[in-house]
């Protein structure tokens, strides 16, 4: 047995510091369910998830019981939408999402990912037909999320699909008006989507992955946080390279606890274990947040002066401490920073401190992107999809993945709130600079893959 | 090969294994297995003895005895009896985690729980920090035991006695502390 000192930390961790599991998610391969006909095909999705997801539930309580270790989001990823409903129409295609949705809740599960398409190089009739049903089916439905891969650092960024999105989420935020365009946030726009994601909206069951597997987020900030509170408080002489020590120890402990309740969760279910995503996923609770790490740390306003360092020691220490645990660390694995989700980042965009550039530059060392960004509403399309070309470029030239998850919000103007609810959270809408790229957009096609050489 | 099992409870001090086991090498006797703490200042042991020939058992503690002061050491020998099946053999291991102010009776109230769910407690150790009474079990639980029961009864014995009680396998405590990798802990992975 562990010295006593440690199993005492370990109860703490659980009992204060909000140690848990923060994501479940079943991956769950569907193209063996693909029909010209959407009835056999909608029967055939609801009949499989329901018999190879039917116990998650279950098997996600019966692991927390036993390890003490709340699990917080049992979720579902499916295969790419798009290439299970080719030939459907968009009629067809909301009646899938609708199946995916009763099936959502027949398990027992809050969302189901992967109404997804893949456009990096090219868009197919299908992946088209996919996006542009994407408004009626996210505010149609309540537990599908979308997300489509619109770059990659092998074959550049696709203009077109981002133009294309600028005006889906335009009008997803429309047919949501009275929720503040609420549909949006269940839409990830990405460069280089990882395959293995458990955390939504952006999660997807990517080809190459097993029939069915079990991808685990681990716990979220508030552990970190607590870590770097104590050591600060601890009256030592402390230098980074101290903070980044506790970091990469909490990281372990954190990402060994994801890795035994996944692979119990995927022994009981029968599925394959997959990998543990390191990602720090805040909610709007406080003492679970990125920003009061970063506060924690020492910068006073996030956003200004300090915190893309701050962040990027973070996020290495994270890195190096779960790859040290585990030798399953996959998805997107960095710290998430979506500002309605953190309440800390939140009120860094109310104060002003936090700005769309500020958040920009902090996505360049972390993960995910622009994530949980609400904008005014009178944006254009060619706005959005400038701003979401910007966000991916840093993906695509770096070889990382990011991504945007922008909200903009109808009727409402920068500096005003948008309330989302729930674990979605409320964030101020952040002034852009607007109309200043719609001839560079409108020239569509493709931005070329980054050279690979002559990094600097 | 006879043997026996031999307990030493004195006030610590330097010196009492090396005098024991002095006693013990002298009648011919090997030590196969042993366990000591330190308790507030008193000094405990528990020895596993085993002799080619037969020693007897007050010879045994008379001369462990004398190798202390008079009246130092209070020594308990018996002869050991193999044990057909140990009481937690087939068990999972959990670690009940107890933080509670002090009073008495509520090792009692929380061994009597465990008790009458036949529940083995294989190791428990107790201290007061900070004016707070912490306890840390590892006991063994049966497959198959309904743990939202035996979780039901702790939480319920918390509320009624105000304590904080934590039921957790202990696979989470060697996954979060130990190196080797969670595919190695224990047989399920």
């Amino acid at each position: 047995m562990p010295g006593r000192d440690w199993i005492l930390s370990t109860v703490e961790m659980l009992q204060h510091e909000h140690l848990d599991v923060r994501a479940v998610t079943m991956g769950v391969d569907l193209s063996d369910c693909a029909d010209r006909n959407i009835e056999t095909l909608c029967r055939l999705v609801r009949e499989k998830l329901g018999r190879v997801a039917g116990g998650l539930v279950q098997a996600c309580e019966q692991v927390a019981a036993t390890y003490g270790i709340p699990v917080v989001n049992k979720r579902l990823s499916i295969s790419a939408a798009s290439a299970i409903t080719a030939g459907h129409t968009q009629d067809e295609l909301l009646e899938f999402a609708s199946t995916l949705d009763t099936a959502a809740e027949e398990i027992g599960i809050d969302f189901i990912g992967g109404f997804s398409a893949m456009v990096h190089k090219g868009i197919t009739e299908a992946d088209r037909t996919l996006i542009e049903s994407l408004p009626a089916v996210l505010s149609q439905t309540s537990r599908v999320c979308a997300s489509v891969n619109a770059a990659s650092s092998r074959s550049g960024i696709n203009m077109e699909a981002l133009l294309l999105l600028g005006g889906v989420i335009l009008e997803a935020a429309e047919r949501t008006a009275e929720a503040d365009g609420f549909a949006c946030c269940k839409l990830c726009v990405f460069s280089n989507i990882p395959e293995d994601n458990p955390f939504m909206a952006g999660a997807y069951r990517g080809p190459g992955e097993p029939e069915t597997v079990i991808n685990v987020g681990v716990s979220g900030p508030g552990v970190v946080k607590r870590a770097v509170e104590r050591l600060r408080q601890s009256g030592l002489s402390l230098t980074l390279q101290d903070i980044a020590e506790e970091i990469k120890n909490t990281s372990f402990r954190v990402t060994r606890t994801g890795e035994l309740i996944g692979r119990e969760v995927a022994r009981l279910i029968g599925a394959e274990f997959g990998i543990v995503d390191l990602s720090l996923a805040p909610t709007p609770e406080v003492g679970d947040s990125v920003g009061e790490i970063l506060q924690a740390m020492g910068i006073a306003h996030i956003g200004g002066p300090g915190s893309t360092a701050a962040l990027a020691l973070l996020t290495d220490a994270i890195k190096k401490g779960g790859t040290f645990a585990s030798s399953s660390v996959g998805g997107m694995s960095g710290a998430f920073i979506p500002v309605a989700e953190d309440s800390a980042l939140a009120n860094a965009a109310a104060r002003g401190t936090l700005s769309l550039e500020a958040l920009e530059a902090m996505t360049a060392v972390c993960s995910v992107g622009l994530d949980m960004v609400a904008l005014p509403g009178d944006l254009s399309a060619e706005t959005l999809a400038a701003i979401a070309a910007d966000e991916l470029a840093i993906g695509v030239v770096n070889k990382k993945t990011t991504a945007v998850r922008l909200i903009p919000v109808p009727g409402k103007k920068a500096g005003e709130w948008a309330v989302f609810g729930g674990l979605f959270g409320q964030s101020p809408i952040l002034d852009v600079c607007r109309d200043s790229a719609e001839e560079f957009v409108r020239l569509g096609g493709r931005i070329p893959a980054p050279l690979q050489s002559l990094v600097n | 090969m006879a043997e026996y099992v031999v307990s030493v409870m004195s006030r610590d001090r330097a010196g009492i294994v090396a005098a024991v086991s002095g006693a013990i090498v002298g009648l011919g006797g090997n030590i196969t297995h042993l366990s000591q703490t330190v308790l507030r200042g008193y000094f405990t042991i528990i020895l596993s003895v085993e002799s080619e020939a037969d020693i007897d058992t007050e010879e045994l503690r008379s001369a462990i005895e004398k190798t202390g002061a008079p009246g130092e050491f209070e020594v308990g020998v018996l002869p050991y009896k193999e044990v057909a099946s140990a009481p937690s053999a087939g068990t999972e291991r959990f670690v009940l985690t107890v933080r509670c102010r002090d009073r008495k009776g509520i090792i009692h109230d929380i061994s009597r729980t465990l008790a009458e769910r036949h529940i083995n407690i294989d190791d428990f150790y107790a201290y007061v920090r900070d004016a707070e009474l912490i306890m840390i079990l590892e006991i063994g639980v049966a497959p198959g035991t309904e743990l939202t029961a035996l979780n039901a009864d702790i939480d319920a014995l918390a509320r009624r006695t105000n304590i904080s009680a934590s039921l957790q396998h202990a696979d989470i405590f060697r996954a979060t502390t130990e190196l080797q990798a969670v595919l190695r802990l224990g047989d399920k992975r």
